[in-house]
């Protein structure tokens, strides 16, 4: 059994992982590859804050509701490992800010210690009358993905540098099962009008004083439009900037000073932090994620192809889900075909 | 005669023509010298307190040490008080909502870097239900509650624990802060060993002893006792909560630049040099609390003896040898409170200055008081 994942993002490499995990011992064969263009640190996932936070809305597709919280669990049981900084997981607790009352979210109960702010809280943030207080979980997008990238390389998955121009190049070449995991660039591959790339830019800033995330929220600028301030392990990220349909790859001053300007008013402490670095990354928008299989007829083989794409502003958030889902739609193709020699553990 | 003793100054401290007036010659009328010894948190947020409340006089801090040498160098900073049984309870918990209020603005200003001022939330967790599910201090802090099942599954050997959000004062930035503060409004600072309060009676009018475990000489004062504690400094970013057991032995408190591993309370132990079994014992419990600090590094083990008393002494006495007489202010015997309680008890030490500038001045048939 061959299996190709294409694209080296969080769901590229988690879903490549996954699929190892449970197949490996229970396949005669299992061959699995990444390919992609782009390895970290020049994905989209390693410019993500990695806050673990899903939009505020319940998702169109109730099954993503349950993707994020099967995340949230899986990274939360790796708490108390002594590898959970190697792999770029901290517990990290932090404001969500309104100017008006709005309703809880529906994963208040997925996250640690949910409550509202009392008014000395709110007294900290002058622009804003109404929140949140919570713990919950950084996943860092550039750690995280190093980390990923051993453990495969420890499994003998090969991840191979290599511009995909088609599903059939791949299935004529290589493949049995092909994931696709091009993200924002799923459109090159196959047309999806439903996806779009919602531009993000990013300061990261030297205030290792910030132990909070700070997440301010405008109804009328929508998600990622309004100020947000999120530690990491050694740097602060600082955005507020969402653009539909805007694939500029480079950092935009009126972008930068939307952000510092935000930020330093929300946060007056920043006034002197040193800027570290600053980048672009396009969000995989689309109004629901793209989890399905598709049937490739190439010459007289079919191969199959495993859609995982479209994850916004949350593919962290929900990245682990997602594999699980991959997985048991591989699982489904692997006993269509006879493949499986025993039950596969985990499922 | 004039002490001919040299006046050392450290951090440039500046040596000018009102010093000079204040020590040797006639000094401004009305002026009214003070000197406060010790440079720890007491000695400089006191001196800090004193130029703001007292009019016309002139302000010299005296210490051996100076930052980053003291007591509150070693110290966490973290605000959460311990009780003293000596002293009533509302009044530890208006030093605390006094010293949590000022930390607090300063935390929000542009000027928490510099002062060494941070937000954090964390746990105080307890391996048993302990008779005070609620501490006097709970409505001082921010959003105190207790811990949900869900929270306390992180600690298993732990039944009970309290969720909140308080204020990290770092010492090694706050009192170079404090000292800025200080000379701006011109106060002086000097380095000098104190053996005898008498020694200031020739050059200052009232004396602030913010001795800490000093008083023992300087004020005679034996209640006051050593209690050893022993941290690590360690570089571990990625922990963002503070984690207390309800026991105070051990804790995790992060800070700007490093995180506090703790610690110990040794009694009666003046011992100022660090023990490596007791930091591998420090390190071994956190490490139980918090697994990822295994890949902690850079591990720095510093030792400071708090100045520990039932109460913290706050009082005037009127020091007499002959016809001399010398106003002292005592201040000093936070134990392991004293920079959750600094600002409220210099405030309280400063108003007992005051009064005594006031007496000071007021003519009187007998001289001074």
């Amino acid at each position: 059994m061959r299996v190709v994942v294409i694209g080296a993002g969080v769901i590229g490499l988690s879903t490549a992982l996954c699929i190892h995990e449970r197949y490996h011992s229970v396949l005669q064969s299992l061959d699995v590859k990444v390919y992609a263009e782009r390895f970290t640190p020049l994905t989209n996932t390693d410019v993500a804050a990695g806050l673990w936070q899903p939009y505020l809305s319940k998702p169109s597709n109730p099954q993503e509701a349950r993707w994020n919280q099967q995340t949230f669990n899986y990274l939360l049981s790796h708490i108390g490992s002594p590898n959970a900084a190697d792999m770029g997981l901290a517990p990290v607790s932090g404001y969500n800010l309104f100017r008006e009352a709005v309703p809880d979210p529906y994963w208040k109960d997925v996250v640690l210690g949910f409550r509202k702010l009392t008014p000395r809280e709110l007294d900290m943030f002058p622009d804003y009358s109404y929140g949140w207080f919570n713990t919950s979980l950084i996943l860092e997008g550039r750690k995280y993905l190093q980390w990923l990238t051993e453990r495969l390389t420890e499994r003998g998955v090969k991840l191979l540098l290599r511009k995909v121009e088609s599903f059939e190049e791949v299935a004529r070449g290589d493949a049995d099962v092909i994931i696709n995991c091009t993200g924002v660039w799923a459109g090159a591959l196959q047309p999806d009008p439903l996806l779009q790339p919602g531009r993000g830019q990013i300061i990261k800033v030297d205030a290792p004083w910030m132990k909070h995330f700070i997440i301010t929220h405008d109804p009328e600028s929508g998600i990622y439009k309004s100020p947000y301030i999120i530690p990491g392990i050694q740097a602060v990220t600082l955005g507020g900037i969402f653009q539909l349909g805007n694939w500029s790859e480079t950092n935009n001053i009126q972008d930068h000073n939307t952000i510092w300007e935000g930020c330093c008013r929300l946060e007056p402490t920043l006034k002197d932090a040193k800027i570290v670095s600053e980048c672009t990354g396009f969000r995989p928008v689309r109004p629901q994620v793209r989890l399905e299989r598709e049937q490739l007829h190439v010459g007289s083989s079919n191969t199959e192809v495993i859609h995982n794409y479209g994850h916004g502003g949350y593919g962290l958030t929900i990245h682990w889900g997602c594999a699980l889902e991959v997985a048991k739609i591989f699982g489904k193709i692997l006993e269509e075909r006879n493949l499986l020699r025993t039950p596969p553990s985990h499922l | 005669t004039r002490p001919t003793t040299h006046w050392e100054t450290s951090f440039g401290a500046r040596a000018f023509g009102g010093f000079q007036g204040c020590l040797f010659g006639d000094r401004p009328m009305g002026t009214v010298r003070i000197a406060t010894v010790g440079a720890g948190v007491m000695g400089l947020s006191t001196a800090v307190c004193i130029s703001k409340l007292v009019p016309r006089c002139s302000i010299t801090v005296i210490s051996e040490q100076f930052t980053p040498e003291t007591t509150s160098d070693v110290a966490a900073g973290m605000l959460i008080p311990p009780v003293y049984p000596d002293t009533p309870i509302h009044k530890q918990k208006q030093w605390f909502k006094e010293t949590f209020d000022h930390l607090f603005a300063i935390a929000n200003s542009a000027e928490a870097e510099d002062a060494g001022v941070l937000l954090v939330s964390g746990w105080q967790i307890f391996r048993s239900i302990p008779t005070e599910e609620v501490p006097f201090w709970a409505d001082v802090v921010l959003g105190f509650r207790k811990m949900t099942e869900d929270e306390l599954k992180k600690f298993p050997q732990h039944v009970f624990g309290q969720a909140f959000t308080t204020l990290k004062c770092e010492g090694p930035a706050y009192l170079p802060w404090l000292e800025k503060r200080l000379k701006g409004s011109g106060g002086l600072i000097l380095t000098r060993r104190i053996e005898d309060l008498w020694e200031l009676h020739q050059s200052f009018d009232i004396v602030v002893n913010c001795s800490g475990l000093g008083s023992r000489q300087l004020a005679g004062d034996l209640k006051i006792f050593p209690v050893r504690g022993q941290v690590l400094k360690v570089q571990a970013p990625w922990v963002k909560h503070f984690i207390r057991d309800g026991s105070g032995l051990t804790y995790i408190y992060p800070g700007i630049s490093n995180v506090t591993l703790g610690g110990t309370r040794q009694k009666g132990d003046w011992n100022l040099s660090p023990d490596a079994e007791i930091s591998k014992g420090i390190l071994s419990r956190c490490c139980a609390l918090e697994p990822s600090l295994h890949g902690a590094c850079d591990i720095r083990e510093k030792v400071g003896l708090r100045p520990s008393r039932p109460g913290v002494r706050l009082e005037k006495e009127l020091l007499a040898q002959g016809s001399r007489r010398l106003p002292v202010v005592h201040h000093y015997g936070h134990g392991s409170g004293g920079i959750a309680m600094h600002w409220g008890t210099a405030l309280e030490a400063a108003r007992l200055v005051s009064e005594c500038a006031q007496a000071l001045r007021t003519p009187a048939p007998k001289s001074k008081l």
